[in-house]
């Protein structure tokens, strides 16, 4: 556990410092009159990430100095668990840009069905079909808002 | 389940607009076509569904023009397309327009413009300029009042600005750089008052609001008429516009008669909200005409008039090169007040 | 005298509101808005934006009917946005956001679905039926009020709403206190509306529109919990629940309702105040009838894990707002909430002008509209209660359909919000973060609640201190705001006291200090 607490930490940190550059100009209250109020567009950005560079800096500190604690991660099986059901979902993200929407939810929902469920084939194809007929149906004509398209919308071939 | 009941619905929709379109809609929709935008060009229709992108939040000002569009639009089926109002908000407008840009070419995007198309250009770095967009036209020009509280002492713009040189006045608007302070700043300029503190509000409504009930030491505000027509209307009545900054007073509505600024010695007869059209960049001529066309049916249709005359518009139909100029015109005039101000980071 | 005519006056109105065609529109919407109440990213206000074309239709015959309608909308969308937040963790609408801490963990760690949709239906009803009576009779003068609160006093409610919320589920103070300036670091991302200028966007445009809380509670709440469920209990579990699931659920929750009848009062009673406030009103209520019900309670361990007063008490709250957030619209012509903004522009588009002229030349039109919030209420509760059994099965879909489906609907969810992609990869990222930092230890309510009210703390802040030049003294310059902020003081400092009490001479001071610090925020 520890040496992730101490970079989970650290990385805040990390963050707090990039935003603190980002709007150091406005860190301070303004006595010149140019910004409305006093306080210009950095001052309160500058201040939060302030408080979470120190409270990260106290974190880490503890962390570091502090017992060892419980493993972070329950052995192999866990880390398995939770990369099947990153890997597919970053994938998927990622290809709707090209796929859009509805090609990529059913080959999603399909995936999940033959894989995890072990269905046979008739309902995993059921559920790459149905699921995003019911989605396109409900969205798209109901309710007329539009999902990401693939790259064949775009050419006019399929209407999704 | 439950979609046989929004089937129902939206068959008994269509029938009654089957019904409406048949009965009402004569005078709009066999209107000639002006000779602007692409001059004689043919028309060219979208062939994908329309978004019209709103750059605010649902119930904001354009919001509320671009959805009467699209109502009129579609109850007089002046686009073989569905036209679908999208809301874009964000960074007063920046959003809208990068998403529009980003559909060069593509006649199914179209958005509803106001002021914020000049100031977020100059003011904000963007990677492209107001005359990247395919223009189509303005609808119509909504003026600015000069809004107090009802319980204040000034009677006329004069004794407005005789206060806003002894004392810092705290006025409200709608956004920050945008057209509400961007009119303050010239009203600071053109009179020689003292800077006013102008505090930036999410939107007409509360602006009015905050002027109504006192809030924060605010004065007074701009707000167009339709914003400030409720707290008037009332009893008791909690505002009170003291002029309006057009050329003419207001010949009927509930503001006929109101002076004018300029006959109070506030010289600003030149500034408006323009509701106009832009679409994606690089349209043919022709995609180009077919707006020109469609809006100018909106702009004819007697429900439009109805609505524009309800809410103190002034009705202003403007393309092609006459448009250009009023485009122009107010870039000029906002890159001044911007150049002025500091406004450019 | 004025108070007896009202009841004319509504009588009246309920005979507009009780006829065959109104009460269709009224049962048409209601239908509608529980729909896309329950579909992700369709919230009560795209809802009604989606159906102001076909209301102009309606509303060239009736406006009345079209405006019922779109109330009926509405009353739906919040009845049924609350299903996905105690069902899958996602958020509908902004003040739903909070049964995310206490809804969920009682439909799924304890197991109980049902009595957690049945509590959260039961104080919305009881917390609307209130605040309609109080719309009844105090619109107008109560509209009135409201118009004198400020930035100053809304900052003032701010405060307040996060004075109660402090130590919301920190074992440790220092690392709720950074959550918090992480949740407000957040909510400054983007545009600024009060310079106009661009803050930690690096030049994307894209993200001028700021990181919406919807995208991060989605992702922290909604992806984060199927990631730590999955390592905790392997891919492909099954959720362990009641046995039975059916109507002994709702008599069960009648029986918590009784114990806590005070509370969903008091709560209802406090959104509908805050529902009158223009801007985020209904969602601070939401968050401070959360908190006060913690505050109170004695049972402050379990919050967090399932109480339900922490279903009930939020949703009172907010479902009172919602109704509260008509009272400016058509008292004063002012917004109340998203939603109430774009009725209002319905009626713009209508050719009626909201505002007090409505209540003398609309008669009809506004009591028709008050009685069908008493009818679309009763109709929604009736329709939600007998749908509790079938709602709260869904939840023994089998894994490896129902997981992928949350999924794709928070993908839903977040995109639909702004048509953006952006969002999309917000929300995995959120995810993905809302992963490690629970196993982390790091408190997420905090952060979500900072992420939610930032915005606004921040925004009222600033709007006072231009007023004011600069001069903080503004914050407690009028009465209100002075009383206000001195019970945010007050609500700050119990907790304090009773710790500092309860510890005696072990108190670490440097902890209290990192307490004390987030007020200041």
């Amino acid at each position: 556990m520890r040496p992730y607490q101490v970079a989970t930490a650290v990385a805040f940190m990390f963050v707090a410092a990039v935003a603190m550059t980002d709007s150091r100009a406005g860190a301070l209250v303004d006595t010149t009159g140019t910004q409305p109020g006093g306080i210009g567009a950095g001052f309160y950005p500058f201040w939060s990430a302030f408080v979470v560079f120190t409270c990260a800096a106290v974190v880490a500190y503890r962390s570091w100095r502090g017992p060892e604690g419980a493993p972070a991660f329950e052995g192999r099986e866990g880390v398995y668990s939770v990369l099947k059901l990153v890997v597919p979902m970053v994938v998927a993200t990622v290809a709707i840009k090209w796929f859009g929407f509805y090609i990529v939810s059913g080959l999603y929902m399909g995936l999940f069905a033959r894989w995890i469920g072990r269905y046979n084939w008739l309902w995993v194809l059921l559920l790459t079909v149905g699921m995003p007929a019911a989605i396109y149906g409900a969205f798209e004509l109901g309710f007329r808002v539009s999902l990401p398209k693939s790259f064949l919308y775009d050419l006019g071939v399929l209407p999704f | 389940m439950r979609n046989p009941v929004g089937r129902s619905i939206s068959l008994a929709i269509a029938g009654l607009l089957v019904a409406t379109a048949c009965g009402g809609a004569g005078g709009g929709a066999t209107t000639a076509p002006t000779a602007s935008g692409g001059g004689a060009a043919a028309l060219v229709a979208p062939t994908k569904p329309v978004e019209f992108v709103i750059s605010t939040a649902p119930g904001g000002g354009s919001d509320i023009y671009a959805r009467k569009m699209q109502a009129v639009i579609d109850t007089l089926k002046l686009s073989p397309q569905p036209v679908t109002p999208v809301n874009k908000d964000g960074g007063s407008g920046a959003v809208a327009f990068q998403y529009v840009y980003d559909h060069k070419g593509d006649a199914s995007y179209i958005m509803i413009t106001l002021n914020s198309f000049f100031t977020t250009l100059i003011v904000q770095k963007l990677p492209f300029k107001g005359t990247d967009f395919t223009p189509i036209a303005n609808l119509a020009l909504d003026p600015f009042y000069l809004w107090v509280n009802e319980d204040s002492p000034w009677k006329t713009a004069q004794d407005f600005i005789t206060a806003a040189k002894a004392d810092t006045l705290v006025v409200a608007g709608t956004g920050s750089k945008q057209e509400d302070e961007a009119l303050f700043r010239r009203i600071q300029t053109i009179a020689g008052t003292k800077p006013f503190s102008y505090v930036p509000q999410s939107g007409g409504g509360t602006v009015a609001a905050a002027l109504a009930g006192h809030q924060a030491n605010v004065v007074a505000t701009v707000n167009n008429p339709s914003e400030g027509k409720s707290l008037y209307g009332g009893t008791p009545r909690k505002l009170r516009p003291l002029c309006t900054f057009e050329p003419a007073s207001p010949a009927t509505g509930p503001f006929a008669g109101l002076a004018t600024c300029t006959s109070q010695g506030l010289a600003i007869s030149d500034y408006y909200i323009m509701r106009a059209i832009m679409a994606a960049p690089g349209l043919s001529a022709g995609q180009q005409a077919f707006w020109v066309d469609v809006f100018k049916k909106v702009s004819d249709s007697a429900d439009w008039k109805q609505f524009v005359s309800d809410n103190n518009l002034n009705p202003d139909f403007r393309s092609g090169a006459d448009f250009q100029k009023m485009v122009n015109d107010y870039q000029k005039l906002h890159e001044d007040i911007a150049k002025q101000f500091n406004w450019v980071q | 005298m004025e108070f007896f005519n009202v009841f004319g006056d509504l009588a009246g109105g309920f005979a507009t509101a009780l006829q065959p065609f109104n009460i269709f529109m009224l049962f048409v919407g209601v239908m509608l808005g529980l729909v896309v109440g329950v579909l992700p990213g369709l919230g009560g206000t795209s809802a009604v934006a989606i159906l102001l074309p076909i209301t102009v239709i309606i509303a060239r015959s009736s406006p009345t009917s079209a405006v019922i309608l779109l109330a009926g909308v509405y009353w739906g969308a919040l009845f049924g946005g609350v299903v996905t937040s105690i069902l899958f963790n996602i958020p509908g609408e902004p003040w739903s956001v909070v049964l995310l801490f206490d809804g969920f963990p009682l439909a799924k760690r304890k197991g109980k679905p049902g009595v957690a949709l049945a509590s959260s239906f039961f104080a919305s009803f009881v917390g609307a039926f209130l605040a309609t009576v109080m719309f009844t009779f105090f619109a107008r003068a109560l509209a009135d009020f409201a118009l004198s609160f400020g930035p100053p006093e809304l900052f003032a409610v701010f405060i307040m709403s996060f004075a109660t919320l402090i130590g919301l589920g920190a074992e440790s103070p220092v690392k709720a206190v950074m959550m918090i300036s992480f949740g407000l670091l957040l909510a400054a991302v983007g545009f600024d509306g009060i310079t106009g200028q661009p803050r930690l966007t690096f030049g994307q445009i894209g993200i001028l529109s700021g990181i919406g809380f919807v995208p991060v509670t989605i992702g922290l709440f909604g992806i984060g919990e199927i990631l730590a469920s999955a390592e905790e209990s392997g891919i492909g579990f099954m959720e362990r629940l009641s046995a039975k699931v059916g109507f002994d659920d709702v008599i069960e929750t009648l029986g918590e309702l009784r114990k806590r009848i005070w509370l969903v009062i008091s709560t209802g009673i406090i959104g509908f105040w805050f529902g009158i406030l223009p801007g985020h009103g209904a969602t601070a209520g939401s968050f401070l009838g959360y908190g006060l019900a913690r505050q109170w309670s004695k049972n402050k361990e379990g919050f967090g894990k399932g109480e339900i007063s922490g279903i009930m008490a939020p949703q009172a709250a907010a479902d009172a707002a919602a109704v509260g957030s008509l009272v400016p619209m058509i008292a004063l012509g002012v917004p109340g909430s998203p939603t109430s903004a774009v009725i209002m522009a319905g009626l713009f588009i209508w050719g009626l002008t909201p505002g007090p002229l409505l209540f003398t030349e609309h008669h009809d039109f506004v009591w028709g509209l008050i009685a069908s919030i008493y009818l679309g209420h009763l109709l929604t509760f009736i329709i939600c209660l007998l749908a509790v059994p079938l709602l709260a099965s869904i939840m023994r879909i089998p894994y490896a359909i129902l997981t992928p489906f949350i999924v794709l609907i928070s993908v839903i969810g977040a995109y639909s919000l702004n048509n953006s992609m952006l969002d999309v990869f917000i929300t995995i990222v959120f995810g993905l973060i809302g992963y490690w930092l629970r196993k982390m230890k790091y408190p997420l309510a905090p952060l979500v609640v900072a992420v939610v009210l930032g915005d606004s703390t921040e925004r009222t802040l600033r709007q006072s201190l231009i007023a004011s030049g600069g001069n903080p003294g503004i914050l407690v310059g009028s009465p209100i705001a002075a009383t206000l902020m001195a019970l945010a003081i007050i609500l700050l400092l119990l907790p304090l006291i009773r710790t500092i009490r309860s510890r005696g001479r072990h108190t670490d001071a440097g902890i209290d200090k990192d307490t004390v610090a987030t007020a200041i925020d």
